[in-house]
């Protein structure tokens, strides 16, 4: 067999570097952040977390009230995305929020793209028969539209798992 | 029909029983190699679905590259199943031929594998019959996978091995995390680089190429 001798640069190259933890901030977000945080500690490397909020509704027969709503709904949950990173920040220190608003999938892809993101960690939920019909599976959407790697967390069964991980081995 | 169920022959020490259970290559025996670098994560035993036939080893090079980081054991495994061609097959021959392409897929595996080796030496091979999300997930169960990591190909036309329905099964269905990494353009004087980066080591020898001779054993 055929051998070539490589020589060495000297300098450990990082499988990873930066990581972008996607979450819906419903009860599971919190595990799945931690699970990122737990995986960027191990890869040294930035995390950013990381909302998608849905686009205002466009009707004309809508009174300012309900944009009213719709920018409390926004606020709440920008404030909620800061807390959940406050607690990402105890595993990883430099951890930094973003919150995108549009289509999830594609916005998540996208911000990938444009900060060369290296890994997605996304929570994925049981989808029932009406989401499988109708590809409302958030996580497969980013896995087919984004161009790094993906991790989907199935955080409804490990989260018993996370909880059980010692933050400082 | 013998090639099609798991062998059930006398085994004689126990590195002859992993050998016949398919979870370790002909190839030389997988020694643990350098240090890994002490992770935090718990992730050690990754589960890699290949296509022995179509992937290629720059398909899942990120792969070997996080689970080095890592210091994971990485077991690729082919999930065969007869392919359609054989449906309107009749007659002995027709079963002497499913047990020959079994075998030289089973062998293309290997090959793969002992390739794989070369480059990271924490990796076995393992061989399973039967669809391939049962299989992934069955498997993983019973490794105790703690990441599934699926390379997915560029082109389209090796996809037919895990359409995307069954990647969002196995998604939904699997016990751990799914890790798809897409296949990146490979440049075979960047590999080595990368891999050797993370060896405190000296070089690291790499072989050229891993030709693979039409009786699919490897030259």
């Amino acid at each position: 067999m055929k051998t070539l001798a490589v020589k060495s640069s000297g300098k450990a190259q990082r499988a990873t570097d930066r990581i972008l933890v996607a979450v819906d901030l419903s009860k599971h977000s919190e595990a799945t952040a931690l699970f990122a945080a737990r995986v960027a500690k191990a890869f040294d490397a930035d995390l950013t977390v990381a909302h998608v909020f849905p686009s205002e509704p466009r009707y004309d027969f809508v009174g300012e009230g309900a944009f009213r709503a719709f920018e409390r709904r926004r606020h709440k949950r920008a404030t909620r995305l800061d807390q959940l990173t406050k607690k990402v920040r105890q595993i990883v220190h430099g951890a930094e929020w973003t919150f995108l608003v549009g289509d999830a999938a594609g916005e998540i892809a996208a911000f990938a793209y444009e900060n060369d993101i290296d890994l997605i960690v996304t929570g994925g939920h049981k989808a029932n028969t009406f989401s499988g019909l109708f590809r409302l599976n958030e996580p497969s959407n980013i896995m087919r539209q984004a161009r790094c790697s993906v991790l989907v967390y199935n955080n409804e069964r490990t989260i018993s798992q996370v909880r059980k991980w010692p933050t400082n081995r | 029909m013998g090639p099609l169920t798991q062998r059930q022959v006398p085994i004689p020490d126990p590195l002859r029983a992993e050998l016949n259970r398919g979870e370790i290559s002909p190839g030389r025996n997988p020694d643990h190699g350098p240090p890994a670098i002490p992770s935090e994560s718990q992730i050690h035993r990754i589960l890699v679905p290949v296509d022995a036939i179509h992937t290629n080893l720059s398909d899942f090079s990120p792969i070997l590259l996080m689970a080095r980081w890592l210091g994971a054991t990485v077991t690729l495994l082919h999930c065969y199943v007869a392919p359609p061609s054989f449906d309107f097959a009749v007659g002995d021959a027709a079963l002497a031929d499913v047990s020959l392409h079994c075998r030289r897929v089973r062998t293309r595996l290997y090959a793969l594998a002992t390739a794989t080796r070369n480059l990271y030496s924490n990796c076995i091979g393992r061989f399973a019959f039967g669809c391939p999300s049962v299989q992934i997930i069955r498997q993983s169960r019973q490794l105790k996978a703690d990441l599934i990591a699926i390379p997915l190909p560029l082109d389209l036309t090796r996809w037919c091995w895990l359409p995307e329905e069954l990647l969002d099964e196995l998604v939904r269905k699997a016990d751990c995390p799914v890790l798809c990494v897409p296949a990146q353009k490979f440049r075979p004087e960047e590999l080595p680089t990368s891999i050797e980066d993370l060896t405190p080591g000296g070089p690291v020898k790499l072989p050229a190429t891993l030709a693979v001779s039409k009786n699919g054993r490897a030259a």
